[in-house]
């Protein structure tokens, strides 16, 4: 490893750790970046591709799961956090990359409304979602949504037929004066050529199992490899962090210690600290590291490091088409499952019984490796005949909620139960509220029409929901350092530069300081993407 | 087509679909062979009868073969030798559960019964299958879940009975082409 002091470390090499690694490089800063997990290839340690009997016996004798590769699957932590309430999970997948590896693709903008609790505006994040969508090659149709901003597209990838159907009870509740949209998906995904030289997609729709050409951007494909070429980078993969040492007379950060995966540990200095660790591993680590100055945790003196948190939550509506049973469904698979979005859900007009809203992310099409509906009854003939027919002519639709955000949600450390390096595994509350179950039985009700006025029949509903029936997504937590303007009821600046220790910045999703019903990383990787440009101004500047 | 020519297309693939190992490449998978597979969890009487079981479960028919054919046995039992132990116990207790039962009913081992007889107790054993409340009728519900998984992933699941010809490499993805549906 390189000596002296680096310009910058960053931890976690995530969507937001990735890009601020390429930024900051490409920008002639010296960076370190230190990632837990290894380097994976693609297409040899992940290829999903192949007869499942055939991998079946050499998957499961190496202890894996299951026949069909899957790079989350095959490589995400286990038993690495306390779950406490309505079963919250944490998706943790150490490897370079991190979730980016195994995420779908799914990039959609913030809009104004959505910035509303934020102390800082869509105007002021724009200009990154474009730099980020060109940079990642962003499929997408421009809808003319002003919620949903459209981006800098690649050419976008049709509807199935099943999703065009809903069109008709879209349709049917607009008409009613009910303000809803359908849209086509948009993905970080590539359908034409793109600077970047990575492969064309050739929609196999194995996207999150692991994309083996590299069609889907990761950070492992795209910024981490243009910032080593810039050759600022020293890239330290399987190296966990133990522990971030703090200069005490200046109340700043002075470095890491970390151990390596045969065991070796080592320290290194730097000028300014970025974790982009995830909003679980983020939060976990600022509230290990106690030092005299910082009894609280880390950029804790709010004691807001943990709190705040949210991610999207729901529940599934399956509706059939009888008109779709004799159609050709030989391949549907395209770029993974959900290709269409009902969206422009209560923007302007909240709901009287919830605060917040949802969007449903809609998918059809016989996938036999995730066959959706499988419990149909009977056997034998009427076995056969009926689960291929429901699988041909069925839509999913899975919504994806705001979570409410209460003091009821948060990360704290587990006092009992530690990691292998002997610290405190996190510990994530879950207890979902009556703003939650009322927003779901409202998605439920919404997504029932819209399949009758679309001709189809209700096959799967939850009916009256509770909290035992609700999923929520371990992949999209956020808000867990939340940006403020007040640094009594906030943990990061509008800069994501922490309030406390001004050489300490956050790059992922634990700044956002309130949560929409879109998909979080986009907005991760622009953020940490403006968040790296001010770090480098401030050494232009020789403030750092 | 005859399902045998079908067969003899998707061997005569395998030589074509062969690849390096690392190397991204599409084309209909080679027919699995497992004729000369032996379990090792089963039992060799339990290897028979959860066979003709999932055999009854997903038969073949004029479209597709069934569970016997795509070798579903050969997928459980692999995936059972491999398993944890509580999942194991409970198919012990099933499998134990069908043997009772064949026993009390028709006073033989289920693999020494009639096919009228099996396909007789397994009606009984799915009886329930929306509420079950015994063992035997929990196993139903194991046993038939277990089978779908492995006949749909199945080289015959797949390719004879769903039709699916994906997994392989398009130069774009055409959505729904159709005008009805754009109404």
């Amino acid at each position: 490893m390189a000596a002296g002091v680096f310009d910058v470390c960053v931890v976690g090499s995530g969507p937001g750790g990735g890009i601020a690694t390429y930024v900051l490089a490409s920008a002639g800063l010296k960076v370190a970046l230190v990632e837990a997990g290894p380097r994976l290839r693609a297409g040899f340690d992940y290829n999903a591709h192949g007869s499942a009997y055939e991998h079946l016996e050499s998957r499961l004798k190496a202890g894996k799961r299951g026949p069909i590769s899957s790079v989350f699957a095959d490589y995400c932590e286990r038993d690495h956090f306390t779950p406490v309430g309505n079963n919250p999970g944490h998706g943790f997948l150490k490897a370079l990359g991190g979730r980016s590896l195994c995420w779908a693709g799914h990039s959609l903008r913030f809009g104004p409304l959505d910035f509303k609790r934020w102390p800082i505006s869509y105007t002021d994040v724009a200009p990154y979602y474009s730099r980020a969508e060109r940079f990642m090659g962003v499929y997408g149709y421009k809808d003319g949504l002003y919620n949903l901003p459209d981006g800098e597209f690649l050419k976008p990838v049709p509807m199935r037929c099943a999703e065009q159907l809903l069109h008709r009870g879209i349709h049917g509740l607009k008409s009613r004066g009910f303000a809803i949209d359908f849209v086509a998906q948009r993905k970080a995904m590539l359908t034409q050529p793109h600077w970047s030289k990575r492969a064309v997609c050739h929609y196999c729709g194995h996207c999150m199992r692991g994309c083996e050409v590299d069609a889907k951007y990761t950070s492992a494909n795209t910024p981490i490899p243009s910032a080593l070429q810039t050759g600022n980078l020293t890239l330290l993969t399987e190296t966990t962090m133990t522990r971030i040492s703090v200069d005490a007379t200046r109340r700043r950060i002075a470095g890491i210690e970390y151990v390596t995966g045969n065991g070796t540990a080592g320290k290194l200095d730097c000028k300014v600290l970025v974790l982009a660790c995830s909003a679980v591993e983020t939060a976990r680590h600022l509230l290990l590291n106690k030092p005299a100055e910082f009894p609280n945790g880390l950029a804790n003196g709010s004691g807001q490091v943990g709190r705040n948190l949210t991610s999207h939550f729901g529940l599934d509506v399956i509706g059939l088409f009888p008109e779709l049973r004799s159609r050709n469904a030989s391949n549907d698979d395209g770029t993974d499952y959900f290709h269409s979005l009902i969206t422009s859900l209560y923007w302007d007009k909240p709901h009287p019984n919830f605060d917040g809203s949802y969007q449903v992310q809609c998918g059809s099409g016989v996938h036999p490796t995730s066959l959706m509906i499988r419990d149909v009854p009977g056997y034998g003939a009427k076995l056969k005949r009926e689960l291929r027919e429901k699988n041909v002519c069925h839509v999913l639709m899975d919504m994806q909620g705001s979570l409410f955000v209460s003091p009821k949600k948060y990360i704290d450390l587990d006092p009992d139960r530690k990691d292998r390096f002997g610290l405190n595994l996190p510990r994530i509350h879950l207890h979902y509220e009556q703003n939650d179950i009322a927003m779901a039985q409202d998605m439920t009700q919404v997504c029932e029409e819209i399949v009758r006025l679309s001709g189809g029949e209700v096959y799967r509903s939850p009916g009256t929901v509770t909290a035992e029936k609700l999923n929520i997504d371990y992949n999209h937590w956020v808000g867990t350092t939340k940006m403020g303007l007040d640094p009594k009821n906030s943990v990061v600046n509008v800069h994501c530069q922490a309030h406390e220790i001004p050489n300490l910045f956050i790059g992922d999703a634990s700044v956002f300081a309130a949560n929409p019903e879109k998909n979080p990383t986009l907005t991760n990787i622009a953020l940490s993407w403006r968040t790296s440009e001010h770090i480098v101004e401030k050494f232009r500047s020789g403030e750092v | 087509m005859e399902r045998r020519e079908l067969f003899r297309i998707f061997a005569a693939s395998a030589v074509a679909a062969r690849t390096a190992i690392g190397q991204h490449q599409h084309g209909l998978p080679p027919a699995f062979d497992f004729s000369t597979y032996r379990p090792r969890f089963f039992t060799d009487a339990e290897y028979k009868m959860v066979d003709r079981l999932c055999d009854i479960l997903i038969p073949s028919d004029a479209q597709s073969r069934g569970s016997h054919d795509a070798g579903v046995i050969y997928y459980l039992d692999t995936t059972l030798h491999y398993g944890d132990a509580a999942g194991q116990q409970q198919w012990r207790a099933g499998l134990d559960a069908v043997e009772t039962t064949s026993q009390m009913r028709f006073g033989k081992p289920f693999i020494k019964c009639v096919h009228s007889q099996q396909e007789e107790l397994l009606a009984y054993m799915a009886r329930n299958e929306g509420a079950p409340t015994t063992t035997l009728e929990r196993f139903f519900v194991t046993l038939k879940r277990s089978a779908v998984e492995a006949y749909v992933l199945s080289d015959i699941g797949m390719h004879e009975y769903l039709g699916y010809t994906g997994d392989t490499s398009l130069p774009a993805f055409p959505g729904c082409t159709h005008a009805e549906h754009k109404r």
